[in-house]
């Protein structure tokens, strides 16, 4: 294992560089694009099975608690 | 008078109050259960706190195999973009520092791969012809008495699969089981692949000036 004060490796990123404050709103904008898509895909890839189970379930004759 | 000693009082006290928990109110919340969180909610906003903590980190991995700020930042903002889309495949199994510092690497290498993979596999050597090197690189002593600025130069020419390896292993201390896990390889191919990593970017660094 590697001395991590001499690990060359390690002082390869003691320089960091800061980060566009401007970047922060570029990423979020995107991420809510994206949001939106993903959001929008689930109306078009609905559960059919569900859907088609549900259908089934309320054409069932229902029971008449009067008789 | 002992009213406006009593507000100046008040005033200064809430000044000097620590503000940390009243601007991130997720400070105590681990990185795998904001992942949960935001995975299950696909929330933005939360998705903005991980962005806060991994930002500066992503945006200097990015950095390493760009070849300018402007095409860090593309490639930080897409990683990002990509990480939110992504993020359900993360399954626990490593820190997801680790999980993210490999996705990192894994999506500069594409880019960096994109356009020039027949370059790189012209430029590099075949596994018989280093074979017979790895001997000599079996300690990481060796990578003790690199220089930096010259390291950086020789990383910059090797296989940038070879250089993310590298960097996992000895810059993010990802440990060899963790390895394993997130190349979905064994233990013995692991270390195999690290000893061919290590072997090309000494051989590397003592090409150069």
């Amino acid at each position: 294992m590697l001395d991590q004060d001499k690990n060359p490796f390690k002082r390869l990123q003691k320089d960091l560089k800061d980060v566009p404050p401007a970047l922060r709103g570029r990423v979020m904008n995107d991420v809510a694009v994206a949001k939106l898509a993903m959001e929008m895909a689930t109306l078009f890839t609905g559960n059919y099975a569900a859907v088609i189970e549900g259908i089934l379930e309320t054409s069932k004759p229902k029971k008449n608690n009067n008789q | 008078m002992t009213f406006l000693r009593r507000l100046c009082l008040i005033i200064i006290r809430n000044q000097s109050r620590p503000v940390l928990q009243f601007d991130d109110p997720y400070s105590e919340m681990s990185d795998e259960e904001l992942v949960q969180q935001i995975v299950a909610k696909k929330d933005s906003t939360l998705f903005g706190v991980l962005y806060d903590r991994y930002a500066k980190t992503v945006y200097n991995k990015c950095f390493g195999f760009a070849k300018s700020q402007k095409e860090a930042e593309d490639l930080t903002q897409d990683v990002f973009l990509k990480l939110f889309i992504k993020l359900g495949s993360f399954e626990g199994r490593s820190k997801f520092s680790t999980w993210l510092y490999s996705f990192t690497y894994n999506f500069c290498v594409n880019y960096v791969t994109r356009d020039k993979g027949r370059k790189i596999s012209d430029k590099a050597n075949s596994i018989e012809d280093t074979e017979y090197k790895l001997s000599s690189v079996d300690t990481d002593d060796n990578l003790l008495d690199l220089q930096v600025e010259k390291l950086q130069k020789a990383l910059e020419l090797i296989p940038p699969e070879e250089k993310s390896l590298l960097l996992l292993k000895y810059q993010d201390s990802v440990s060899i089981k963790e390895l394993e896990d997130i190349l979905d390889i064994g233990s013995s191919a692991v270390k195999m692949r690290l000893k061919r990593a290590k072997a090309r970017v000494i051989e590397t660094y003592n090409t150069l000036p």
